[in-house]
């Protein structure tokens, strides 16, 4: 994204002048605190809603609509009641029009490997919204992605699922070959996950800070313990302009036994 | 709890004395003391016989009718006319409701007029009716029909008003059409509603039948009433009262039961019900890799979470 | 094979399953509900097999025995002799029975007096031209054991009305009395068999004006009334046929075939009570319930349609229908610049024709259906 500006109606300055490139295959996170227009950043690079100025491309392409190569993970797991676990995944080619044979398949082991296996036929009333969401997370993996763009999108789940998820999350990724986005208000989060931390300041979002993770993969939830980690977690604090001793109790709610 | 049980079990299960009995003894308490005071209020001469009479001449009156050849052609007059008026009111009112709830223009043309119709009172506007639709079955059906219009609009139109806003964009996102945006989420989303609308408007459909025969008919329900009051028959007349509320009775649980069957992902049994049944369709011949047919892994209480 | 891709469709398959069933059954009753119309929509000789005309006709009640003529034809094959088929237009409160044959809903309309000339006084051009009650409907009853007497007894009483239309009607049949109308309490009762017992029994009110078959159901369930209508208002004609003129040109023959089967049907039921009480039973079994009441009301019907001269069944009577005037026009139904030629208003040339059939014929077929079926 190149010099990207987002003004909404009513001049509210949700981004400002935010420039940013990807490396293909890459995780990035994105922390901030709130209201500093991450989730309008990610809205953005989804084409669901227009530039005010500046650009954005993806592939080479300039992003003006949703398309097929980008795909965004919103925080709920919006999942059609009515429809099972299977036919949830199954919702991007049958609005694409080539549900055949080959989705289908492809719909079963995506859901495998989320860790749903035997729950194809379940309907989402009778899914936990961790496993809601990991329903989302293969829906959005059928597309051919080449950006996945995630939204705190295991916001609305405990702690130790979360962590879960996580791990889950990093496998994924591993398996396709597509760059991801994620936002989070959780440091401790972002760092682990991903090959890049971006911190943004509070309104207008500006980028405060890009953080490099040298840590090898796969990441395990015991190098949130190590100082060099610990380090970062500072350096990001200090990005994002909030005093320590506030950080301090951010990170003892944030961080559990570590 | 709902285990594999066959319909034969469950069925049984449901019929058994424990369960029927807990079940019925509430309501037959209640109908026991209200007829306990029927009884008393004729007694004391608090009500005359001759307008209140006693249920178990009511209940004599409704073997008798219900025995006899006549009275059917009058319920199956009735329950024509408010089943097509029902059927007519809910389609005008989804016809109506699914521009209104697309586009605001339409909404604010569409409104007024269906409030005001709803507000109007039909037993003024019922003549008109009768003498624009002549005086066969056709003004009934078309007085049951306004009636039930109202329920059917309104809940329809609040129902794709209140569209999921998180599944429109991520129906958004994949890059739905409008049209596929209608089909298969707003339609599925306000069938809940719906239904709501639909329950309450074949309730009312019966009632727009009886209005109509009250006031123009050859036969049914409602004309059997009038001769059998003019008559001073009241004991029948009640009968007929009780045969309409057992015909309200079948109308609103038909439409449970379709409620039920379409808006499936409310009701937990259904679901369990319909996972099962695809689960077996794709255990009974799904090909794997090595050419066999593979067995899809029973899901565990260890895998929830 | 994937057996499961169809069952996935069904998800889809349902929602639309859900509307398209409404708005298919919406698409059918709307179907049923305009194209049906000549229901009751005057039929126009196009209906039936070859020879059978159709008929439009308007009667103030359902199927009833007050009306036994219609019922009897019907199953004495009288209709069908005279090739024609009727179809009935049953009332409907707020229309005036005039009204049905200005909209076209009917051919004939069993009217009342009254509503003939004013319609005829605003111009219409209504005309009655068969009037099978000699003898009025309407009336005014006591309870048995009242000290009321007659008309001029109920001075100072206080009335029950069968609706707001009944003063008129009172007033005039005091008037005629030569009681002060004012003198007279009225309250609206309403045609409840149970509340008029009620009312009378309590008290309430001393006497009720309302209508004949209302009068014989109570009196069937032991309500033991007396009539105290006077001659004049009773000597008006219970419910005269009406049409239009260019009606009856243009149906002529329909309308004749159905007066003349009509007439027929009168007749039986004048000198064969048995059969047409059979015929009742069967076709209005509604109104047999309370046995006492069946029996009051056929006979009842039976009475008022006793004509004046059994030659002539529905006869129009020109004198009569001038008394009525009179009566309607003290009754303030009818303004003194209101009034009609009452001959412009009836007319007989059907009358003849349609009571020109052999007696003792009729009287053999109503015998034959009585021993057969």
């Amino acid at each position: 994204m190149a010099d990207a500006v987002k003004q909404f109606e009513g001049g509210v300055l949700a981004v400002d002048h935010v420039s940013f490139e990807a490396v293909p295959g890459e995780f990035v996170s994105i922390v901030g605190p709130s209201g500093c227009g991450k989730s309008t950043l990610l809205r953005l690079i989804a084409g669901l809603i227009p530039l005010s100025e500046g650009s954005i491309s993806v592939n080479g392409l300039e992003v003006t609509e949703p398309r097929q190569d980008v795909a965004l993970m919103f925080q709920r797991p919006t999942l059609l009641p009515w429809r099972t676990a299977l036919q949830n995944a199954l919702l991007p080619p049958k609005l694409g029009g080539k549900l055949d044979e080959a989705a289908e398949r492809q719909a079963y082991e995506l859901l495998e490997l989320v860790g749903l296996s035997g729950f194809e036929h379940t309907y989402p009333r009778h899914l936990s919204g961790g496993m809601q969401q990991r329903v989302a997370l293969a829906r959005l993996l059928m597309v051919g992605v080449d950006v996945l763009l995630l939204d705190e999108p295991f916001a609305a789940v405990d702690q130790l699922t979360r962590e879960r998820l996580n791990l889950e999350l990093l496998r994924v990724h591993e398996r396709m070959s597509a760059t991801a986005l994620l936002v989070t208000h959780n440091i401790t989060e972002a760092i682990l996950l991903a090959d890049r931390v971006v911190v943004m300041t509070p309104r207008p979002g500006r980028i405060a800070d890009v953080i490099e993770v040298p840590f090898g993969r796969p990441r395990a939830q015991e190098m949130v313990a190590e100082r060099e980690f610990q380090e970062l977690v500072l350096r990001a604090y200090s990005g994002l302009q909030v005093p320590l001793t506030d950080a301090a109790d951010n990170q003892q709610a944030g961080v559990h036994g570590g | 709890m709902v285990g594999r049980r066959t319909f034969a079990a469950r069925l049984r299960l449901a019929l058994s004395p424990n369960r029927l009995a807990r079940r019925l003894w509430p309501p037959l308490l209640f109908l026991a003391i209200l007829i306990g005071l029927w009884e008393l209020a004729l007694a004391v001469d608090y009500v005359s016989e001759s307008i209140l009479p006693h249920p178990k001449d009511i209940v004599v009156s409704f073997a008798e009718l219900t025995t006899s050849e006549f009275v059917w052609d009058d319920v199956a007059a009735t329950l024509w006319e408010s089943v097509a008026g029902f059927a007519l009111g809910a389609a005008l009112g989804l016809a109506l409701a699914i521009p209104s709830g697309l586009s605001p223009v339409m909404r604010q043309m569409l409104n007024p007029y269906a409030v005001a119709l709803q507000v109007t009172p039909r037993i003024a506007i019922a003549p008109l009716i009768i003498a624009w639709a002549g005086f066969g079955y056709n003004s009934k059906i078309w007085i049951a029909a306004i009636i039930a219009f109202f329920p059917v609009y309104v809940n329809a139109l609040t129902g794709i008003l209140t569209v999921d806003e998180d599944a429109r964009e991520m129906f958004r996102s994949l890059g739905a059409s409008r049209w596929q945006t209608f089909m298969h989420l707003m339609v599925p989303g306000s069938l809940p509603v719906m239904f709501a609308g639909l329950k309450t408007a074949a309730g009312l459909a019966l009632v727009g039948a009886v209005v109509g025969e009250f006031i123009s008919a050859e036969r049914g329900l409602g004309v059997l009433v009038q001769q059998f009051s003019s008559q001073l028959a009241i004991a029948d007349a009640f009968a007929v009262i009780l045969m309409l509320m057992f015909l309200g009775l079948l109308l609103y649980g038909t439409m449970e039961w379709l409620e039920r069957t379409t808006v499936f992902w409310l009701h937990d049994a259904r679901l369990v019900a319909r996972s099962r049944r695809r689960a077996a369709k794709a255990r009974g011949g799904r090909p794997t890799g090595d050419g066999g047919v593979a067995s899809k892994p029973r899901p565990t209480l260890a895998g929830r979470r | 094979m994937f057996g499961h891709r169809p069952t996935r469709r069904k998800t889809r398959v349902f929602s639309f399953k859900a509307v398209s069933a409404v708005m298919a059954a919406g698409v059918i009753a709307v179907g049923a509900g305009c194209g049906d119309d000549d229901d009751g929509g005057g039929g126009d000789g196009g209906g039936g097999g070859g020879g059978t005309q159709e008929l439009v006709y308007n009667l103030p009640t359902p199927p009833s025995a007050l009306f036994y003529p219609a019922l009897v034809a019907e199953e004495l094959g009288f209709f069908e002799e005279e090739g024609v088929s009727p179809k009935l237009a049953p009332a409907a409160e707020e229309i005036s029975a005039t009204a049905f044959l200005d909209n076209g809903d009917a051919d004939v309309s069993f009217a009342d007096v009254d509503e003939i000339i004013l319609a005829r006084s605003k111009g219409g051009e209504h005309q009655a031209i068969f009037s099978p009650q000699h003898t009025n409907t309407a009336g005014i009853v006591v309870p048995e054991e009242s000290d009321i007497k007659d008309i001029s007894g109920v001075e100072g009483q206080t009335v029950g009305l069968e609706s707001e239309e009944s003063t008129r009607f009172l007033a005039a049949m005091l008037d005629s009395a030569g009681v002060d109308p004012g003198s007279v309490d009225t309250a609206v009762v309403g045609t409840s068999g149970p509340l008029i017992a009620k009312t009378l029994a309590d008290g309430k009110i001393q006497a009720y004006v309302g209508n004949a078959s209302d009068f014989t159901a109570l009196s069937a369930n032991d309500v033991a009334l007396r009539n105290i209508t006077p001659e004049d208002a009773a000597a008006i004609d219970g419910n005269p046929m009406a049409t239009l003129p260019a009606t009856l040109k243009e149906k002529r023959e329909a309308i004749v075939g159905f007066l003349r089967a009509w007439t027929k049907a009168q007749y039986v039921g004048q000198v064969n009570r048995d059969v047409v009480e059979q015929i009742a039973r069967e076709k209005v079994p509604a109104e047999w319930r309370n046995e006492a009441s069946g029996e009051a009301a056929l006979d009842l019907a039976i009475t008022l349609m006793e004509p004046d001269d059994p030659e002539r069944i529905g006869d129009v009577r020109p004198d009569v229908w001038e008394t009525a005037q009179d009566f309607l026009v003290r009754a303030g139904v009818v303004e003194e610049n209101q009034t009609i030629e009452i001959s412009d208003a009836l007319n007989d040339e059907l009358i003849e024709e349609i009571n020109d059939w052999d007696r003792a014929e009729v009287e053999a077929v109503a015998e034959e259906y009585a021993g057969g079926a």
